[in-house]
């Protein structure tokens, strides 16, 4: 019995709840401070969480590299990180007693969980194809860590950003053609 | 057997069936947080048994299991992608995902899905006067239909569409008796070993859910709820039944069908459609009903009827459009436990 196939929409960073155009803005608005960073003034200068998140942001600039780089990948993995990390100021020990270790797999975690919002395609298998040094991390320490991602952002991945506004805020028909610069610079 | 977390407490006597996945009965729980009924669907961690609809077919081979596993690491994509919308689904006819707990040990989720009234069988069952007036068929496939054209509007499917996953809850505290419908999508097995509510393209082998493929299971649905009893009451001949029913797909009805399915399609007679209406004793039906049954049945899914255009038919023309039920989706911290949007006792 051949296996059959359920359709879920990719993560759409532009509309992602997904809301018709009349009823977006305030329903963003109101769910937007759900998806920031926790306390964020608290977070921004506690000088050691800013540079582990740095060495965070490193994990991702490094892996997500690849031939079809697609910038909304990072960016939304940063927004899960950012989430996680404000929370609970720390990540599974899973990675032996390096704490900078197990931080670096909570990003490349964060990561792999937005490129499995993005594409249906996508595998971890894969990406440590491509990444050969990613093959020390075990099955069980992935799912171990996305699970403690999915379960500290309450599974809510359709992460609310500020691209969800630009529509609201370029009222000019033709703002599709230039989302892209507009979103660059955003991001 | 599921355990039973804090915030949760069974209620012995209210088993609603038996879980697919576990052949192990399923209960109702009361969500102690919001008072509101629950049931569990488990998802495993593992990306073979994920799909309901390949459940309720039957599980894959180990070998096949195995092989896919090898190439699977991490939270399925799938799983992730069904629990994160469920999270921010919001409609009445809808039922709302309350809570997820995963199990660590045995590698699954549970998902408490809101659980309200009976299904649509055991309604049938227990309520035979009020399930055979026309009024209440029509209300109740009205909320059918817009609770399966919000799950289209936010581009997912349902995909296992069938009467155990329609739960019928009345409120007779009103002096007009209301019904308030809700879809769920419990793992429960079906009466038959196989799922009867399938679209033809996915009996002629296609292996993907479609907008159309549930309208499909709607059609069904709503020949159940006019007659009572499943429009096939098996799957192993349901495609020659259908076929004998609204005709053989050809060229002319369902443009390219020969090239998608032709090797299938050459096991079947060409058989030309009959008048549904004699054919299924609808003669107490209203023909607008009849004509919609017909549009939700059509072979071809690109002609199929849409839930939207199916609320627009004339069949609905004389019910009150300000019954219609409030459409909503939210992403509040506290939207699956706190919302408005309820349809509970």
């Amino acid at each position: 019995m051949p296996e059959i196939c359920s359709e879920l929409p990719d993560y759409d960073p532009y509309n992602p709840l997904p809301l018709r155009a009349d009823q977006g803005l305030e329903r963003y608005s109101s769910a937007e401070s759900f998806f920031m960073a926790a306390n964020p003034e608290a977070y921004v200068s506690n000088s050691v969480l800013m540079s582990l998140r740095d060495r965070g942001l490193l994990v991702m600039y490094k892996y997500s590299e690849c031939e079809n780089f697609d910038p909304i990948v990072p960016f939304l993995a940063m927004t899960y990180f950012d989430r996680c990390f404000s929370r609970e100021h720390f990540a599974p020990k899973l990675m032996g007693d390096i704490f900078l270790h197990d931080v670096e797999l909570l990003a490349l975690c964060c990561l792999t969980l937005a490129w499995k919002m993005r594409y249906k395609t996508f595998t971890v298998r894969k990406l440590q194809a491509e990444q050969p040094d990613l093959r020390v991390v075990t099955r069980m320490q992935f799912e171990t860590m996305e699970l403690h991602i999915l379960e500290t952002l309450e599974w809510r991945l359709h992460g609310v950003t500020p691209l969800c506004f630009l529509q609201y805020f370029e009222p000019d028909p033709t703002w599709v053609s230039r989302r892209k610069t507009i979103s660059e610079n955003i991001i | 057997m599921d355990e039973k977390p804090q915030r949760f407490e069974k209620l012995d006597r209210e088993g609603i069936g038996t879980s697919s996945m576990s052949r192990q009965p399923m209960y109702k729980y009361l969500d102690t947080e919001t008072g509101k009924r629950t049931a569990i669907r488990r998802l495993l961690l593992k990306p073979e048994l994920q799909d309901s609809f390949s459940q309720s077919a039957g599980l894959p081979s180990l070998n096949a299991a195995q092989e896919e596993e090898e190439d699977y690491y991490g939270v399925p994509c799938m799983t992730i992608r069904e629990v994160s919308l469920l999270k921010v689904m919001n409609h009445k006819n809808v039922a709302r995902l309350l809570h997820v707990e995963p199990d660590n040990e045995e590698r699954f989720l549970r998902l408490y899905l809101e659980y309200a009234g009976v299904d649509l069988t055991t309604f049938f069952k227990e309520n035979p006067i009020w399930a055979s007036d026309p009024k209440v068929t029509k209300d109740l496939l009205k909320q059918l239909l817009h609770g399966v054209a919000y799950y289209h509007s936010v581009d997912a499917v349902h995909g296992n569409l069938r009467p155990h996953n329609v739960l019928i809850d009345i409120d007779s505290s009103k002096v007009n008796v209301q019904y308030n419908l809700l879809i769920t999508n419990l793992q429960l097995l079906p009466d038959t070993l196989q799922s009867n509510y399938k679209a033809p393209e996915l009996l002629l082998g296609s292996k993907e859910l479609s907008p159309a493929a549930d309208m499909f299971s709607v059609g069904c649905l709503f020949f159940e709820m006019l007659k009572k009893k499943p429009l096939f009451e098996t799957r192993h001949d349901q495609i020659d039944k259908l076929f004998r029913l609204m005709g053989a797909p050809n060229e002319d009805n369902w443009p390219g069908v020969t090239q998608l399915y032709g090797k299938k399609l050459s096991e079947y007679r060409q058989l030309k459609p009959k008048n549904l209406s004699k054919t299924l004793f609808l003669s107490d039906v209203e023909p607008a009903g009849v004509h919609l049954l017909s549009k939700m049945l059509c072979l071809n899914p690109n002609k199929r009827i849409t839930a939207a255009d199916a609320l627009k038919h004339r069949y609905f023309a004389d019910v009150d459009p300000k019954q219609q039920p409030k459409t909503t989706i939210t992403a509040t911290a506290s939207s699956s436990a706190s919302t408005s949007a309820s349809v509970n006792p």
